[in-house]
Order: C-alpha cells, then structure tokens, then sequence
C-alpha cells in the first residue's frame, strides 16, 4: 500500500508517519508538504529510518505535481492546512486559499487517480460555538475564518463519497507531545509555559470549554480508519471537553509554582462542547489514559528533553 | 429559433460535414439547452470548463445531468496550476485581477478546443446581458471556429417551460437564493442585492468566452 500524506511535516503528519512506517502492509509513504511553516524537525528528530518515506516538497495547489505523485497512491490523508494562529493579522483569504481551493485541486486530481481511500482531517470549528452540546447531526455553523475554510474543504471532498471510501475527521482541538509539536493551540502552550516560563496566559475569564484531542489517539484513528471498513462519511473525534481554567488548575496541580496571568478576563469566549462520536472511539486502540496522566507524561517529556 | 429551426441548422452543419462541439457551465438554465442538443445528436461532445473554482454543488448537477441525460461530457481544466496564479501579494488572482483569473481559467482552457472544431454551439441569450444583446445566432470565433447561438432569442419563461416540459431537475443553488452560477468567488448571492450575481461591484459582466473569443 502507498500513502501520500498532504502536509506530512506537520503536527499530526509527523506523528502519523511515524506511525505509519512501522506498518508492514504499507510499502510507501510521500510527505507532502510545502514547509510553510519552517518547521523541519520531521528531518532531524524523527528518527524515521531511510527507505520507506518519500518528501516532496510542493504546494497544495499545484495541481500538476499532484496529478503525477498521485499515480500509484492507494491512500491520501489530507492534512494540509492553514491554521488558526489566534489573534493574528493574517488575511482570510490564505484560509480560503488553502484550505477550499487547494483541497479542491487535491480532490479534482485524486478523481482523475487509482486512489482507494480518502481521509480529510477536519475541525469541530466547523460547528462555531454554542451553548449546547454538539454531535455529528449538529449543523454546522462556523464562526472564523479557518472554520468557514475548513467546511467549504469538507463541501470538495464529499463529492468522492460515493466514488471510494471517504472519511471526513472534524477533530478537536489536538494536543500532546510530537516530533514537530505546534505551539499555538491552548495545551501545548500551557505545558510550554508550565515547563520553561513559570507563567501561563489564560484570555477571557476561561470558564470557555473546548474539545480536545491527544496527537496519539487522532493518529491512531487516522491509522486504523483506513482499514476499518466504516462507510463513507463524516465523524467526529473528540476526547475531552474542558475549560480552560480547569485546565490551567490541572497544570497548576503539576508544576505548583506556576503563576497564571489573565487577559481581557472580563469576557466570556465562545463556548464549544462536542459529544465523542462512538463509531470512532471504537477504532481507538491505545490505553486509556486521563488528562492528568497524560499531563504528567508531557511534563517528564519536556523535563528530559530540554533545559530548564 | 423554434426546435424545427435549431435541429435544421445543427443538421446543416453536419451535412457540410463540419466538426461541432458545445459548452456548457452547468448554471441551472444550461439543462435546456442539453436536452435539447441531445435529442438532436447525442454525439455532439459537450466541453465543460472546469476552473477549479466552481462551487462543489455545480460538479455534483455536472454529475447528475450528465448521467439523467447520457450525455457525453468532455471536462477541461485550466493548464496553469492554482500556485502559480497568484498576484505579488500572494492572493489568488481573483482577488485583484479577475479578467485575467478568467482569462486562464476559461478562455485560454478553451482556445485550444476552437483549434479541433469549426462549429461552436453556446446557450447564451440576448436577455442576459447587454454584450449578449448584440450577439446575432452565427458570430466568427477565432481558428475559423462559427459560433451558433440557437437559444439568443429564448426569454426566460421559455427556458423555464422547457425545463419544465421535459422535468428536468434545477440546479441545487437556485433553492439558495442564487440566479447567476459561475465561479464561488465571483459569484454572489441575490437576496444581498437585486443587481446582478456575478462580479458584483465591478463593471465586469463576462467572463470572456463571449467576449475574446468572438470576432466582430
């Protein structure tokens, strides 16, 4: 089996490859990816033995470089992405361009392919915010930018449903240690502030809930979707719905000494809690482990890793 | 032109031996002209510029149409990739240069074909706009290439009639509010306004097919 990974040195590519490479029914794996986020360490931590992975660099809107990898591919994740940076100036436009348009040409090449199976990762931003919980028959109502981007993808490739097996992933907002880990999402920030600043930001008054989800469980997911044998569709992947002041107490419980500074804490940010899609949990093969433990993990992570 | 009209100078063209294609866009009113053409000869190929920036919904009716009608449909793509057709800012070129984003994403996909073909059959309509209102039914296109516009005359109740003489099924956007249905970025919404739906806020009303590729 050959795999194409689309922003493969990303976050979750990185990890994903990772595991990936130990398969034995996959022969080959291509990362994708344009580097945009000058985020090399895929090539220098990895550890990912030569042979099996392929990079390619290119853009996910080149149609052409597309249209010829993806000659003897069997599967494509589609990772690539651009992503929410908070409070960032950058142009809505980069959203719409990457994430609709360039998972349109993605799907417009992978139509004129042999690919067998399609997996999408998508956001439970695509369901905005609101005061109840949401599910997988919650209709979609995006707030940002990078949601709105991320549904119009999802629009592209639920045109391959009926074509091969198609798996859309509205994952939530994805944490934990990895080889090519991204710093601005809430977890990995506090953990990074927990272990080297002594100070962690909290905005609003962080009563806000979010859906989460650990690296290691989207990844294995990821891995085992492809072999499941689930219907075309769209599913959901969240593990654990909290707010971030609970969040903020449960590192606190960790690293004690650790002060936390609130900003704008007289608002109230949107709220967003997404119940777990059982179909998917099923597919979960790792152990079970808690936020606290899995914090605690981390923390012995950055310990041993880095300087203090 | 009637029906009797249009089959006779499609019949004409054939028995002169000429090469004959079609376009379509896949808006909600092209189905009319399908039909049409397939029930004269189903074996004239219909060209569909895909610019890879159609809403989902159009390649799905795309999808639906052709299987309802058998039709036998021929999809073009632009030849310069999406990473290469952006401005100094780095924006895709609709954002700044949009005759030129239709210029390689639909004239220039479709010159070629004129190349292959003498005679080019397009549904626009004199009601559509100014432009088309001075159109007559056999215009020169480059590459010798003879336009026929069989459905200039036809208002909109007559395409209406049609499609619901025969059934045919509406483009899933018309429900939404849309009228014109071309590319997501240019297109708009008409409840926003009553103007027209496509590139609006510019004094753009073409994108070109009906403009460049036409010789007066």
């Amino acid at each position: 089996m050959k795999v194409l990974i689309t922003g493969g040195a990303g976050y979750i590519g990185t990890e994903l490859t990772i595991q990936l490479e130990k398969e034995t029914n996959v022969n080959e794996i291509i990362i994708y990816d344009n580097l945009s986020r000058n985020n090399y360490n895929i090539f220098l931590h990895s550890r990912i033995k030569r042979g099996k992975v392929k990079f390619i660099k290119g853009d996910i809107l080149d149609s052409r470089k597309l249209k010829e990898i993806l000659k003897d591919i069997d599967v494509v994740y589609h990772l690539a992405a651009r992503v929410t940076t908070p409070f960032s100036n950058e142009s809505p436009h980069l959203f719409e361009q990457v994430n609709n348009w360039g998972t349109a040409e993605l799907v417009y090449a992978v139509e004129d392919s042999n690919v067998k199976k399609f997996i999408y990762v998508s956001s439970s931003s695509v369901y905005g915010s609101s005061d109840n919980k949401v599910d997988i028959n919650t209709f979609p109502n995006p707030e940002t930018f990078y949601g709105i981007s991320k549904l119009q993808g999802e629009k592209h490739v639920e045109r391959l449903f009926n074509k091969i097996d198609t798996y859309i992933i509205r994952s939530g907002n994805v944490y934990g240690f990895g080889v090519s880990m991204r710093f601005d999402a809430v977890i990995n920030k506090f953990m990074f502030d927990a272990s080297f600043t002594g100070r962690i930001s909290v905005n609003g008054n962080g009563k806000q809930h979010r859906a989460f989800v650990h690296v290691d469980k989207l990844v294995d997911v990821l891995k085992n979707i492809n072999l499941s044998g689930y219907k075309s569709g769209i599913y959901n992947l969240v593990d654990k719905n909290i707010s971030v002041i609970e969040l903020s107490d449960l590192i606190k419980d960790i690293y004690p000494d650790i002060e936390m500074i609130f900003i704008n804490q007289h608002l109230k940010l949107r709220e967003l809690i997404v119940i777990p899609d059982d179909r998917l949990q099923k597919l979960i093969s790792i152990p079970e482990k808690n936020l606290r433990e899995e914090f605690e993990e981390f923390s012995i992570k950055f310990h041993n890793s880095s300087i203090e | 032109m009637n029906l009797e009209e249009i089959e006779y100078q499609i019949r004409l063209f054939k028995s002169e031996g000429k090469k004959i294609f079609a376009t379509s866009s896949f808006q909600g009113q092209s189905v009319a002209l399908l039909h049409l053409l397939n029930t004269i000869d189903s074996g004239i190929p219909i060209y569909f510029i895909n610019t890879g920036f159609l809403f989902p919904d159009t390649i799905s009716y795309k999808d639906t149409i052709a299987k309802l009608l058998n039709l036998y449909i021929i999809e073009v793509r632009p030849s310069v990739p999406k990473n290469l057709q952006k401005d100094s800012s780095g924006n895709l070129l609709y954002t700044s240069e949009p005759d030129f984003c239709c210029h390689l994403n639909k004239v220039q996909p479709l010159d070629s074909i004129l190349a292959e073909n003498d005679i080019w059959i397009s549904g626009v309509r004199a009601s559509q706009n100014e432009n088309r209102k001075g159109l007559n039914t056999l215009e020169k296109a480059p590459h010798n290439v003879t336009r026929f516009h069989p459905l200039l005359n036809w208002t909109d109740k007559i395409i209406y009639d049609y499609i619901k003489k025969f059934n045919l099924p509406s483009h899933p956007l018309e429900n939404s509010g849309y009228i014109s249905i071309g590319c997501e970025p240019c297109t708009r919404k008409s409840e926003y306004d009553i103007r027209e739906g496509r590139w609006f806020g510019l004094n753009k009303s073409e994108c070109g097919l009906h403009t460049d590729l036409i010789i007066k």
